[in-house]
């Protein structure tokens, strides 16, 4: 066996044409610990903890904040933010990148990273290119500034936009230093350009610019019950709200309500949550969530070589896989408001027919995706029989167990597992006798002290192997009928869609969506003092019946949602 | 595995590897002579310039360390194309040395280890891949922090392969680090790349007033509205968002002192500086247009040095656990899958690593035809060339390949050499790398990484 490849996407490689002995697998400890059963810190990882398959329930503790940090639009925020304020048809700076993800999210490397030389070029340069554009549609202009100049220079028109606009732009009422600052700039300018909307633009640059755009402050002021915590006002919570809900700026429907102060209450967060929620924007913007929680990225990088399956692979396939599960996410989540755990063994799928072919089927045969009901008794079913589950967890010219295993852990249960040693070189073994199975290959990984790892990896994948690297759907593997039995912490399955029900029924299942959430939502990882609140919404999850929508709503009325710890 | 109670920050409080923090400096008045045209430096030299140049995922090191030591040293088969390309006197070789700052971490490890002298920070990664940031700025940003004072840009970062990791932290991601999770991204498009540099705001060094351009101005009193509002911010965060304010606020003075910097004159001896014709964006159709992408970055940092817009740069050939696929000689799989699933003694990692060198080598080629002076801008350059491992199958840090490009203006050895270490500390390479341009360090690296003496076989 080649020796563990530390990338992202892969533990190790297999070698596919020799049976496997392991020579030397030292060092590998095979802790496997459920993130949160127990007082493990955000910083810890694998190393501690039970180590055991628990459920989700409640903690002891008090639910302890985290210190606030300044968070950074992420490039999809910003663009969204844009268009919110200036317009459907403002064409967006391209090269604006301001995403570093970190532990699968942009907004959890937005809460962490510093703003690069590189980004505030970028910012500076598309801030003037938008302005332009903005100020020079005389069509839409007049709305946008809400007045008309008396000249080339007219104070009052420039602080009346600087103060409406900047409302939008800042995410709550600007100071009158801060209005004064921008529309001195718009009278300089016009000034010295000869123009008011030329003079304009650069107050309206310098806008788009301002830390109060370009970073959510979320201070809030000190809790006068619990000096130890502070409250977000209004302005911050409203700002919360949209960037988690909708990923953009909020309305003015949502800074009036933040002015009015309905958004002090539980009750007031819920209901302008449930309006967001029930926006187009929030399908997209749980498109995107589900896109970082479920690592669909990897999908645009396939590396499944057309000379194994030639049927299959094209450049469009990845993409379309990825279509393929966010449109099942999105019918789950909000056009049926079902139970998220049906996510496992629906037989509900979008396919086009690239993917209809891969599954056998006989329709579609397009470029369009079209609603698709899997058989019945199938094989396939849920995010387990997926074309991009399946891909993405396989090598370049077969299956592999031991990353589906993996990634099974990882994403869907939030364990970490230790990574090999760092040393390890095993011996590559003699060629076997004759063909061996994935299975055959794989049983080397069960001795020595790989065993403590692999045992918890491979049987989880080996129940997926009636489907290759690309998820077509196979019965035989080097001429032998698969045997894709195993058990997933206790609960034993006999083929894929055993597994599924399994992971479905899996205590650990929802607190780890919980878990990616409140990661989502608040922009970084989750210390130990906050796991209360986690174990309080996986509750809350439960009762309202496992429906997505519903933890969303519940995670915006938290209490965790508006309170952030002490400055650091 | 460290539990994160991490203030990063405390790390970049006080001197680094022996040398304070400078803030880039806007022109100042002092620096000019009577007329306002000219840098009055006493002796106006031909300055130095210090580059990185980093490929991903090691080297075969039976093939690459040469059979000969010292000078007029045998090419090895890796390091064939400097000699092919007629760059060899200009490429010093170093072997045998071992990265001492620590393994925790395959890749990462080395990486910092070769570009800073300094461990890794482990960052939290509760359910998924190892994540790791760097501890001490990278060697360019140590350079900079000197040498990049005067210039336009304090340094330049370009890309060639975007086949990067960016799911295992900052440090695989990006090359040029200013501390724990602070980096300066490196650009992939020419494009981009002649924009910033040449684009409209490039002004030719030449001799004359500086004109003054309205629009400057008012983007300096933009940007002047913008500190302010980052000054009121401060004063309302906790420390760990100050120092992320702080950061952000003097690159907004840095973008501002381009807008009012005089315009400078070059070195005497250089009259290379001429506008380039904007590049054209290399075609993605067929893969990665690696070899066009290179050159054109190539000569956009040559052309770059030769106005002074910058002193400093760096280029990220290719990532660290990347996975860039060759297909320009035939490979189909992903580099970093490639080194460790390729059979026996690994032809195509060898060949991936020859076709690396050939373009390493078009940089210097491009450098080495810009006249300056009494010869030429390699002349005056110290490049660190380098990778994450030494052998990438099996994730070592010793024997590491090292090469260091340039005679730095006559402080490294020029016609090259090839020394083989007996296991000294790769940091004694940097130690060296950064006195050549003109730091006046007595030791450098943190930790296991820490020297006090330099690669004084290297050294002129």
């Amino acid at each position: 066996m080649t020796p563990h490849g530390r990338d992202p996407q892969k533990i190790h490689r297999l070698r596919i044409a020799a049976a496997l002995v392991l020579a030397g697998c030292f060092g590998c400890t095979g802790k496997i610990t459920n993130h949160g059963e127990g007082t493990i810190t955000g910083g810890a990882g694998s190393g501690a903890g039970n180590g055991t398959g628990g459920n989700g329930g409640s903690a002891p503790g008090v639910f302890t904040p985290a210190s606030p940090a300044l968070r950074l639009l992420t490039t999809a925020q910003y663009q969204n933010s844009l268009r919110a304020l200036l317009g459907d048809n403002i064409t967006l700076p391209a090269d604006v990148q301001l995403d570093t993800v970190l532990n699968g999210f942009a907004s959890i490397g937005a809460s962490r990273v510093d703003l690069s030389p590189l980004a505030v070029e970028q910012l500076e340069t598309a801030a003037l290119a938008v302005a332009k554009q903005a100020l020079a549609d005389t069509a839409n202009r007049g709305t946008l500034v809400g007045c008309t100049p008396a000249g080339t220079t007219d104070d009052a028109c420039a602080r009346s936009f600087v103060t409406s606009f900047g409302r939008r732009a800042w995410r709550r009422p600007l100071s009158d230093e801060e209005v004064t600052r921008y529309a001195t700039i718009a009278t300089t300018a016009g000034t010295m350009v000869g123009n008011f909307y030329g003079g304009l633009e650069y107050a309206l640059a310098g806008l788009l610019q301002s830390p109060n755009f370009i970073y959510r402050a979320e201070i809030g002021e000190p809790d006068p019950q619990d000096p130890s915590r502070r409250i977000l006002n209004g302005y911050e919570v409203a700002t919360r709200l949209s960037y988690f809900l909708s990923a953009t700026t909020p309305d003015n429907a949502l800074l009036d309500a933040a002015a009015g102060g309905t958004l002090a209450t539980p009750d007031g967060v819920r209901s302008a949550a449930q309006r967001l929620a029930d926006a187009p924007a929030a399908r997209t913007a749980a498109q995107s969530f589900f896109s970082e929680l479920l690592r669909l990225d990897q999908l645009s990088n396939l590396s499944q070589l057309p000379s194994i399956f030639p049927a299959a692979m094209s450049t469009t396939l990845g993409p379309s896989m990825r279509t393929e599960t966010l449109r099942v996410l999105e019918d789950v989540a909000f056009t049926r408001d079902a139970d998220y755990r049906t996510l496992f063994d629906t037989t509900n799928t979008f396919v086009n027919g690239e993917l209809a072919k891969i599954y056998g089927l006989t329709s579609p045969t397009g470029t369009a995706f079209v609603a698709t009901t899997l058989p019945a008794s199938g094989p396939r079913a849920g995010i387990l029989g997926q074309a991009g589950f399946l891909a993405m967890t396989s090598h370049p010219n077969a299956t592999s167990p031991t990353r589906r295993g993996k990634f099974i852990r990882e994403v869907f249960l939030c364990q970490s597992v230790d990574p090999p040693p760092p040393d390890a070189n095993p011996v590559f073994p003699p060629d076997p006798a004759g063909p061996q199975t994935m299975r055959q290959r794989l049983a080397a990984h069960s001795m020595g002290a790989c065993a403590s790892c692999h045992s918890f990896l491979d049987p989880i994948g080996l129940g997926l192997e009636n489907f290759d690297g690309v998820g077509a759907y196979r019965t035989d593997d080097a001429g032998q009928t698969i045997d894709a039995t195993g058990q997933l912490d206790g609960q034993a399955f006999t083929d894929a869609r055993g597994l599924g029900d399994a992971l479905k029924n899996h205590p650990a299942l929802s607190t780890c969506l919980t878990r990616g959430v409140y990661r989502y939502a608040l922009g970084h990882l989750e210390t130990s003092g906050e796991d209360p609140a986690i174990f309080d919404l996986n509750d809350k999850f439960a009762t309202g019946g496992y429906r997505f929508k519903s933890l969303l709503l519940e995670t915006a009325a938290s209490s965790a949602f508006r309170t952030v710890g002490k400055l650091d | 595995m460290r539990k994160l109670i991490l203030n990063r920050r405390t790390v970049l409080r006080g001197a680094l590897g022996g040398v304070g923090i400078s803030v880039g400096l806007p022109p100042l008045e002092a620096m000019f002579n009577a007329n306002g045209t000219a840098y009055a430096q006493s002796n106006a030299a031909i300055p130095k310039r210090l580059g990185l140049f980093f490929w991903g995922n090691g080297v075969k090191l039976d093939r690459w360390v040469p059979s000969t030591t010292g000078a007029g040293w045998t090419p090895s088969p890796s390091l064939q194309p400097f000699a092919t390309a007629g760059v060899k006197d200009y490429v010093n070789v170093v072997t045998g040395m071992n990265i001492k700052s620590g393994n925790e971490r395959g890749h990462h490890s080395g990486l910092t280890g070769i570009m800073s002298g300094a461990a890794l920070i482990a960052e939290p990664h509760p359910n998924s891949n190892y994540v790791s940031t760097y501890s001490q700025p990278s060697i360019d940003q140590v350079a900079a922090g000197v040498i990049g004072t005067t210039t336009r840009f304090k340094s330049l970062e370009v890309g060639v392969s975007k086949k990067v990791v960016d799911g295992e932290g900052t440090t695989l991601h990006y090359l040029s680090h200013n501390g724990p999770d602070s980096f300066n991204p490196p650009e992939y498009n020419p494009v981009n790349v002649f924009n910033r540099l040449f684009g409209t705001d490039f002004v030719p060094p030449m001799g004359g007033t500086p004109v003054v351009d309205v629009t400057k101005t008012l983007r300096k009193s933009v940007l002047d509205a913008v500190l302010a509002d980052m000054n009121t911010l401060k004063g309302r965060v906790g420390a760990t968002d100050k120092i992320r304010l702080d950061s952000h606020m003097n690159n907004v003075r840095s973008l501002e002192n381009r807008l009012v910097s005089a315009t400078p004159t070059l070195p005497p001896g250089s009259t290379a500086c001429v506008r380039p014709a904007q590049p054209t964006k290399p075609s993605t159709s067929g893969g990665e247009p690696i070899k066009a992408t290179n050159k054109a970055m190539s000569d956009l940092i040559a052309m770059a040095l030769a106005c002074d817009q910058t002193r400093v740069f760096s280029v990220m050939f290719s990532g660290s656990v990347g996975y860039t696929v060759f297909s320009d000689i035939g490979i189909t799989t992903g580099h970093h899958d490639l080194t460790h699933d390729e059979a026996g003694d690994q032809p195509q990692v060898q060949a991936s690593t020859v076709y690396t060198m050939e373009q390493f080598a078009v940089l210097l080629a491009a450098l080495k035809a810009i006249p300056e002076g009494a010869g030429n801008l390699l002349d005056s350059c110290a490049i660190l060339a380098s990778s994450d491992t030494a052998d990438g199958r099996d994730h070592s840090i010793t024997n590491y390949p090292i090469l260091i490009a340039g005679s730095a203006g006559g402080k490294l050895k020029y016609p090259s050499v090839h020394y083989k270490s007996n296991g000294e500390n790769t940091t004694m390479v940097l130690l060296s790398i950064l006195r050549s341009v003109g730091l006046s360090l007595t030791e450098f690296g943190t930790g296991g990484g820490r020297v006090t003496t330099s690669c004084t076989a290297i050294e002129a």
